[in-house]
């Protein structure tokens, strides 16, 4: 019974966030403010079965849902999720960003439940708190640059001249905030992929005697840590902003969204047997 | 002198630090890109290579240059506000060490912490610890990369291979494979290594090795421990870890009237969801190659690649190829299960007696490590400083010309500009008021 609730509970999820992205994309195209309010409150909707779902499967494999594709992208989509959640409750202007990380979000668990949700025994060299620390910080890495990458979208969308946003993005604060705002975000999840880095090396260490195993998972995640460096370093040294700064936030994000989610399908390495 | 400072300037500069970023990230994305990826398939040639080590270096002296720029500059900074002062004309009557009184109150009710120098002049600050976040970053980058050059130079890396009951002593010579940095001095007889009991565990997932090993030191054993995959036994320096688990098969041979037994220590070679053992020879003396694969479970071994983990029904599949004056052909193909015995060739026998296990383990001396993983915590440390810790100065200065009182103000800050000149706009309006001030219009 269990794993059909859950799959049933993910699917309702799924639907739930393509009707928040139908509302997203309405209320932008037309300019309508209430089915933008409508997009939100059915995303958190769609939260809430998420939840329950990714629940369900920690209680039936016994491990947290970080094994295989299955449960890779459906989380992550959750700790998306609520980063969005949370960063809206702390600035309600930011439901804008609802735009582009509903659509990200929606695609991400549409691949999830797309693929086997076969319960796989957790391999013993994965039964470490190390892996755990590993895992969180990569999930969070990936919620805090999509919103910095939202917000870096929406800023190259909606800024002009005056320094005000225009069109459907009028609502939202001043250019430079948002600017500055991706900027941190982005800056975040520069440093959550710096910690899930070292504590996958920690973790390699202990359980393959060997903590850099130049594994294409570990050169592309210091591929993802580079570039953001890069971002970082061209921001505070070299005066990067606005439009510049933003299309190479795009693009950064576009490695790690392929180094979190697209490397279980283009590589065979260490981490295939939960990226598989 | 002059080409020289221009040439230190460049080594040191910025711009230096990001081409050779975006170099390396050329680098990693040619390397893992292409199918069989250099990073992956040559990584130790490639990291011991002289360009990656003179590419390295050149990055090393940027970082250590970069890092003593930012120290002078934040020294300077923290000594003064930096900043461009501003006039504000405030036409007070008030007596000049009340003007500072009311500058002083109003920065104070804003959080700063302040300080007056010998002329007068207020600097006023917030998070000041916070302008040392790039230092603090760079250090810790700086100490990744003395790490690194740690672990290249005295870096010790031993297998040492067991089967139940062997003792293993601490000298180079007694480990099958060593791979050591050229700094490091081997101290001979450091530790032993008693192998009791090799203990396996069959799951779905494969089949997993521990050996139960004691550590000896001066002849008493200190620690007991099963060290496996992800338990590694850790003294000192020192840290043991598991590397592979296989089998040995007893044989014995009849070729024409000689009888002889061998024990075939078989390679393990694990693959993304099972593991061969198995091993190629030739047998001296006669003209047979033979290709032994061990089958832990004859009754679940449905060819190449099946899942035979636990040795339910032992057995060997055996090919053998006879080499002629005409060449080599192959003269038998089959499983031979326990204490069986076949004919492979005509005055040919071969019989499988038993087997028995071997596991090797890594002995490594990383004394870099630890730096490095110092290093990492500090650089994040330095990045969580820059983004949550971001420092704010002021400068005020109160110029006196006749009647009127000047007050010249300034800012600086790394945090977010606009709110940190709204805030500075709202002193400003606050300090403007003093020429309006109850005083005035009494």
């Amino acid at each position: 019974m269990t794993p059909q609730l859950e799959i049933g509970l993910h699917w309702i999820a799924v639907a739930l966030y393509a009707l928040s992205t139908c509302f997203f994309v309405y209320g932008f195209v037309f300019k309508h403010d209430k089915a933008i309010t409508w997009g939100v409150l059915i995303a958190l909707a769609g939260l809430a079965p998420h939840t329950l779902a990714l629940g369900l499967r920690w209680y039936s494999t016994g491990h947290g849902p970080y094994l295989r594709r299955y449960e890779v992208y459906s989380s992550n989509v959750w700790i998306g999720m609520v980063m969005f959640a949370a960063a809206q409750w702390r600035r309600p202007v930011l439901r804008t960003l609802g735009i582009i990380v509903m659509p990200v979000s929606f695609l991400v668990i549409g691949m999830a439940v797309l693929s086997s949700s076969e319960i796989r025994p957790l391999p013993e060299t994965f039964q470490t708190f190390w892996l755990f620390v590993h895992i969180f910080f990569a999930k969070t890495a990936y919620g805090a640059c999509l919103i910095g990458m939202a917000l870096a979208v929406i800023y190259l969308v909606g800024q002009r001249q005056s320094g005000s946003m225009k069109g459907w993005a009028s609502r939202m604060p001043d250019s430079a905030v948002i600017d500055e705002l991706s900027y941190r975000f982005t800056g975040f999840g520069f440093i959550m992929i710096g910690i899930m880095i070292a504590a996958g090396a920690i973790w390699a260490n202990n359980a393959w005697g060997t903590y850099w195993n130049w594994d294409p998972v570990e050169i592309w995640s210091l591929i993802s840590w580079i570039i953001y460096g890069i971002y970082l370093h061209l921001r505070y040294m070299h005066g990067w902003k606005e439009k510049k700064a933003a299309w190479l936030n795009i693009a950064s994000f576009a490695i790690l969204l392929f180094t979190l989610l697209g490397i279980g399908i283009f590589y065979i390495s260490s981490h295939s047997p939960y990226l598989s | 002198m002059q080409t020289m400072r221009k040439m230190l300037k460049y080594i040191s500069s910025p711009a230096l630090a990001m081409a050779l970023l975006i170099f390396t990230l050329i680098l990693l994305i040619i390397g893992v890109s292409t199918r069989y990826g250099f990073w992956y398939r040559y990584p130790s040639d490639l990291s011991e290579s002289g360009f990656i080590s003179a590419f390295i270096a050149v990055f090393f002296v940027n970082l250590l240059l970069c890092t003593i720029t930012q120290v002078n500059r934040v020294i300077k900074r923290s000594k003064s506000a930096n900043s461009r002062l501003e006039e504000l004309d405030i036409s007070c009557s008030m007596h000049d060490d009340l003007i500072m009184q009311r500058v002083k109150d109003c920065l104070k009710g804003r959080g700063f912490c302040l300080q007056v120098d010998n002329y007068g002049e207020i600097t006023g600050w917030k998070r000041r610890l916070g302008i040392w976040g790039t230092v603090i970053f760079h250090a810790g980058l700086l100490a990744i990369g003395i790490g690194f050059f740690i672990e290249a130079g005295f870096a010790f890396t031993g297998r040492i291979a067991l089967v139940p009951g062997q003792m293993f002593e601490d000298r180079k010579a007694g480990y099958s494979f060593v791979k050591e940095g050229p700094l490091h001095n081997h101290n001979e007889g450091e530790f032993s290594i008693f192998l009791h009991n090799i203990e396996t565990k069959y799951k779905e997932t494969g089949v997993f090795a521990g050996g139960d090993v004691s550590l000896i030191k001066g002849g008493q054993e200190v620690k007991r421990k099963v060290v496996a995959a992800g338990k590694p036994l850790n003294f000192g320096l020192w840290n043991i870890h598991f590397e592979r688990f296989g089998y040995f098969v007893n044989t014995r041979f009849k070729i024409g009237e000689r009888e002889f037994p061998i024990a075939v220590g078989l390679s393990t070679m694990a693959h993304s969801d099972y593991e061969k053992y198995s091993e190629a020879f030739n047998l001296e003396g006669t003209p047979y190659r033979l290709d032994i694969e061990f089958i832990p479970d004859k009754s679940s071994y449905k060819g190449p690649k099946a899942k035979t983990y636990r040795p339910v029904q032992p057995a060997i599949k055996l090919n053998v190829r006879k080499t002629e004056h005409n060449g080599s052909k192959q003269i038998y193909d089959g499983v031979i299960s326990m204490d069986k015995n076949i004919y492979f060739d005509k005055d040919a026998q071969i019989t499988f007696d038993g087997f028995y296990s071997w596991i090797t383990f890594n002995a490594k001396k990383e004394p870099g490590l630890y730096v490095i993983y110092a290093g990492f915590i500090v650089s994040l440390l330095g990045v969580s400083i820059i983004y949550l810790w971001a420092p704010e100065f002021l400068r005020v200065k109160l110029v006196r010309e006749e009647a009127r009182a000047k007050i010249l103000i300034g800012g600086w800050t790394a945090r977010y500009n606009k709110e940190f000149q709204s805030q500075l706009a709202g002193i400003k309006r606050e300090l403007t008021q003093l020429s309006v001030s109850k005083e005035d219009k009494e």
